[in-house]
């Protein structure tokens, strides 16, 4: 009697153990997974209830995009995601001879990637790179492969670039204020809606077939593109990520919005987020910049700062075109709005999209930079603006990505880095030889998007972006995890079960502190950072140290930050050696700290986030510089410098080495963490779109 | 002898009906050669002219930015055409005249080439046929070519493989299907920076405990430091540990037997003492969880198959000659070092 009574027992134990682990799978729960499935597939092999790093590239062009194709990058969607799953790609050879030879790897596959290809010009790539269409014969496709040039002329060097540069020109009517569409679509028989049409369906053919629905889950793709609305050449692109494979019939770009990036947002609410397909989208600014300010405007009302809170959780805040966490010029020592020396990092010489600024004499001192240009910036004033409007339509959590040109996603290692931009940045050669007349030289491989994620799939990857549990590194790998809080103890680095009592207890980056326990009570904060484990070809750099940033407003309404070294040593005497350029001295494996703000005041708002930097390692240019004999720590290295740049005049190029801002020879790799948001009232309301 | 035959077959019925089979059959014949010869031999052969050639060329190279290898040359060749057979057949299966995309097509093209005087849209596309408008259409060109493609490849639900098939199939191409080798591991952790020099000695000490006293792997953790991806991982691959620890840990790992305490092994980060739970090794999904890839690969080689064949057909009743040229030596893109 009793035995059958605990076969029974065991049997409806068993029952349920199986129902509760069956159900979410087919009913959509969110329960067991910790996010909201929309999308048939099985549970990762790897899922973790705690989370772990997935290392990605939210932002690569192929030569779907037009600017990729001109500069002869022949690499598709299709070799895009090959590419971040191990495999071989080739990139062509030089701006002399675009023949595609020279191969490319990556040391480490990604984990996710977004190919975002230009969505304004679609037709056009896609009928002049379609034989037989209507219009592939058209001069302006002609033009725009560089057809005849390179092969009857002979255009080689300067020249071809210059030629490259103009044709970029002459087919980007989308810069113009308002964006005038190629002339090819006027010409009889070229039907450009079709071409469009055609285009977006293969990009979401492409990431549909590379996406890894099975358990090993080696990839996830995410069909997006980019909007690239620019005008009068500042840049106020966006990436438009699309949660999983229900997406708009056609993209939305910069013909149907004008240069009104809300418009942008009004048609994705309109077209996904309402239209009941399962649609979910984000979109991702980036280049700030090169944005003269522009990209992040003051919001007309609360409505587009609530729209624009909901749709642009996430900013891209390094790529290959520079970084935009913040700007410091070391040669004038100041900052635009900022002391911070490491807002040196990796600042392109640009403005805009417009080409370099001038040099010399008329070099625009920081102080010409607009303040909204940079990140950091922004989020201060975010601040400010959520106390006059009621939300912050700047909350902004961090990612990086490569915005590369080749189609080789995640290429960030700066040793035998490639170029991401086709023929035009091939080599360190290429631009010491004054060939390219554009500022390639301040240009860098770019970073990664880091997702903290249960498991490597659409739904739970787009989740944690949508709630801006990442963080940005510089293309290296350290692990990174940021926590806040009002009662983590002191050791809790020592203990195994921080990261469950850390979410338990208080909230991870990108989150919003919750509100404080008494009046007198201080936040605190646990970082923890792992170095890179590297590759046996190129192992990790130590990390140097952890620190906190912290903005806030006043109750005047003017905005503050400070920086706080938090952990490690800032001086711990690490460098680069000027004969073998490798680093010398020694780091951190890990750091760990929970820190308090002590200065904290409960009736200001404030952001906190973590930049973890590694010890100092050698930029590509002074690797590549080697290469080729020049020694960039020697005192005559400028003179060597010269000698090469014979051709300088000729492209109107980089024309005084003297006056031109200094490339930097070394630099710190980095992490950048989301923030973590306090805010003072209760009543502030958390922008949604959602019931 | 011929009498008598003929005899039989005016009195037999029997022999009546197969004089009629026969010349029924013969004319079947006839008919089925006759509209073979009209297809095919008795219509002009397929050329494929030097020009033709050169265009070939000249559109791979921009797509290609290098000129094609011979083989590459002889590929583009072929393509080309059985994109011309393909287009043939379409026209003789009347394919032009009954397709709405076609019929749309040229109402566009005639409204823009002969103007606006036709008010119904079957006039104007008769008018549009006799200018030939139709024949010099690359748009309906390339449609036909798709849907003949489609046609000659399609496999009916009825024509589907059947189960046996696919098994069969994935049994044939097992490495298709592969799942990686996977771990579930333990591990107890000691930090470099937090122990300093005496890490080695405090883990080979833990170890003999480990091993003495059977410890538990849910509790042996605790007697070393946090891990920042935790101190369990569960069915990971090589690939995945390299990742978290470095390649040269991940490579002893792998090599590991299962249930015991085994160390202490050296990561990018210290020492770890490590236990194997299960191992996994690479082998063959199981066949449920990949049919549906299995299915959707076996269908897409049906139809490649189905698709040559045809066109092998097609190519013994066309006639087909390719102009051959002496070629100079290939036409390089200039190229240079500086």
């Amino acid at each position: 009697m009793r035995e059958r009574f605990t076969l029974t027992v065991l049997f409806l134990v068993s029952v349920s153990i199986c129902l509760a682990v069956i159900y979410p799978a087919f009913h959509g729960g969110n329960s067991a997974f910790g996010f909201e499935q929309t999308e048939e597939r099985e549970q990762c092999d790897c899922f973790d209830e705690n989370r772990q790093p997935f290392f990605g590239d939210l932002h690569v062009h192929t030569s779907y995009s037009q600017d990729a194709y001109v500069v002869d990058t022949r690499n598709t969607p299709r070799d895009a995601y090959k590419f971040a799953r191990g495999a071989t790609l080739m990139v062509p050879e030089s701006i002399d001879n675009p023949a595609q030879t020279r191969p490319v790897t990556l040391r480490r596959s990604l984990d996710f990637v977004a190919v975002t290809d230009h969505a304004e010009y679609f037709d056009l790539v896609q009928i002049c790179i379609t034989p037989g269409s209507p219009g592939y014969d058209d001069p302006i496709c002609k033009r725009f492969r560089s057809e005849e040039k390179v092969r009857s002329i002979g255009l080689r060097g300067c020249s071809r670039s210059r030629d490259r540069l103009k044709a970029m020109d002459d087919l980007t009517g989308y810069l113009e204020n308002p964006p005038i569409k190629t002339p090819l679509c006027d010409t009889p028989g070229v039907d450009c809606e079709a071409a469009n049409t055609l285009m977006w369906k293969d990009i979401q053919a492409a990431a549909e077939e590379a996406y890894d629905r099975s358990k090993n889950c080696g990839l996830t793709t995410f069909i997006a593109y980019e909007y690239s609305s620019a005008p009068d050449k500042n840049n106020l692109h966006r990436n438009v990520i699309f949660r999983n494979s229900h997406v708009i019939p056609d993209p939305i770009d910069a013909y149907d919005t004008g240069h009104n990036v809300t418009l942008l947002w009004e048609a994705l609410k309109k077209n996904c987020i309402e239209a009941g397909t399962g649609c979910d989208v984000l979109t991702i600014p980036h280049n700030s910049n090169f944005s003269s300010g522009l990209m992040f405007e003051d919001p007309a009302d609360l409505d587009e700062a609530t729209t624009r809170q909901f749709f642009e959780p996430l900013v891209e805040i390094y790529q290959h075109k520079g970084c935009s966490e913040c700007r410091y010029d070391l040669r004038y020592k100041s900052g635009v709005g900022t002391n911070d020396e490491l807002c040196s990092f990796e600042q392109a010489w640009m403005f805009n999209l417009e080409g370099p600024p001038p040099r010399g004499p008329e070099m625009p001192a920081p102080d010409k930079f607009p303040p909204r240009a940079f990140v950091r910036n922004v989020l201060k004033d975010g601040l400010a603006l959520e106390r006059q409007l009621g939300v912050n339509p700047f909350k902004f959590g961090m990612v990086a990505s490569t915005d590369g040109h080749s189609g080789t996603a995640g290429n960030t290692d700066e040793k035998g880095w490639q170029g991401a931009f086709g023929s035009f940045d091939a080599s360190c050669q290429q631009f010491l030889s004054g060939r390219i007349s554009t500022p390639f030289a301040s240009y860098s491989p770019g970073g990664l998007a880091v997702i903290w994620a249960e498991e490597n799939s659409r739904d739970a990857l787009f989740e944690s972006l949508r709630r801006r549990e990442t963080y940005a590194t510089s293309g290296t790998r350290p692990v990174v995890r940021f926590f806040g809080g009002w009662d983590f103890e002191e050791n809790l680095c020592g203990s195994h079960d921080f990261v469950s009592i850390c979410y338990s207890r208080g909230v991870p980056m990108g989150g919003d502190l919750p509100q404080a326990p008494d009046p007198s009570a201080k936040p605190e904060f646990l970082v923890w950072a792992q170095k890179d484990p590297g590759t046996e070809d190129l192992p990790g750099t130590d990390l140097q140290c952890i620190q906190i940033i912290k903005g806030w407003v006043d109750m005047e309404g003017k905005t503050h930050e400070r920086v706080f070294d938090v952990a490690g040593d800032r001086n711990n005497g690490a460098s680069v050696d000027p004969e073998t350029l490798e680093t010398v001295g020694d780091g951190f494996k890990e750091l760990c700290t929970v820190w308090t703000d002590v200065e904290f005041d409960p009736n200001l708002p404030a952001f906190y986030y973590v930049r973890v930097l590694e010890n100092p390692t050698s930029r590509w240019t002074t690797l590549q510089c080697k290469e080729l004999g020049i020694d960039v720590f020697a005192g005559k290295w400028k003179r060597r410098l010269q000698a090469l740049k014979a051709g300088v005049y000729i492209c109107g190029g980089c024309k005084d080495e003297e006056t031109d801002p200094p490339l930097e020879r070394i630099i710190q790799e980095r992490a950048w963490t989301s923030p973590i948001w306090y805010r003072p009232s209760a009543k502030l309301a958390e922008g949604s779109l959602r019931k | 002898m011929i009498t008598g035959i003929l005899t039989t077959l005016r009195s037999s019925p029997l022999a009546h009906f197969m004089t009629i089979g026969l010349i029924i059959f013969l004319l079947k014949i006839f008919f089925v050669y006759y509209d073979l010869i009209n297809s095919g031999r008795n219509k002009e052969p397929i050329v494929v002219s030097t020009a033709q050639i050169e265009m070939l060329r000249s559109d791979w190279m921009a797509s290609n930015l290098r000129p094609p290898t011979p083989e590459e040359e002889q590929a583009l060749i072929e393509s080309r055409i059985d994109d011309e057979l393909l287009y043939r057949e379409a026209i003789r299966l009347g394919m032009d005249l009954t397709s709405p995309v076609v019929q749309r097509r040229l109402g566009q093209v005639a409204r823009f080439i002969l103007g606006n005087q036709w008010s119904r849209q079957e006039d104007l596309i008769e008018e549009a046929r006799k200018f030939g408008l139709d024949q010099r259409d690359v748009v309906i060109r390339r449609h036909l070519i798709q849907s003949m493609r489609l046609l000659l490849e399609e496999i009916i639900p009825e024509e589907f493989p059947t189960e046996a098939d696919i098994k069969d199939y994935y049994t044939r191409n097992a490495n298709l299907f592969l799942q990686p080798m996977r771990l579930s591991l333990s591990h107890v952790y000691f930090s470099e920076e937090r122990r300093g020099n005496s890490l080695r000695v405090e883990a080979s000490q833990l170890l003999d405990e480990l091993r003495e006293e059977a410890v538990e792997t849910e509790v042996a953790p605790y007697q070393g430091d946090p891990f920042v991806y935790g101190n369990h991982l569960f069915k990971r691959s090589q690939q995945d540990l390299a990742r978290i620890f470095g390649e040269d840990f991940a490579q002893k790992v792998m090599n590991l037997e299962t249930g015991a305490w085994r160390g202490p092994i050296k990561s990018c980060y210290g020492l770890h003492l490590v236990w194997i739970h299960e191992q996994t090794l690479q082998r063959p999904a199981p066949f449920e969880t990949v049919r549906g890839r299995v299915v959707h690969q076996l269908l897409a080689e049906w139809r490649k198959q189905r698709l040559e064949t045809a066109l092998q057909q097609l190519r013994d009743v066309y006639e087909v000659r390719i102009e051959q040229k002496e070629r100079k030596a290939n036409v390089v893109l200039t190229r240079g070092q500086g």
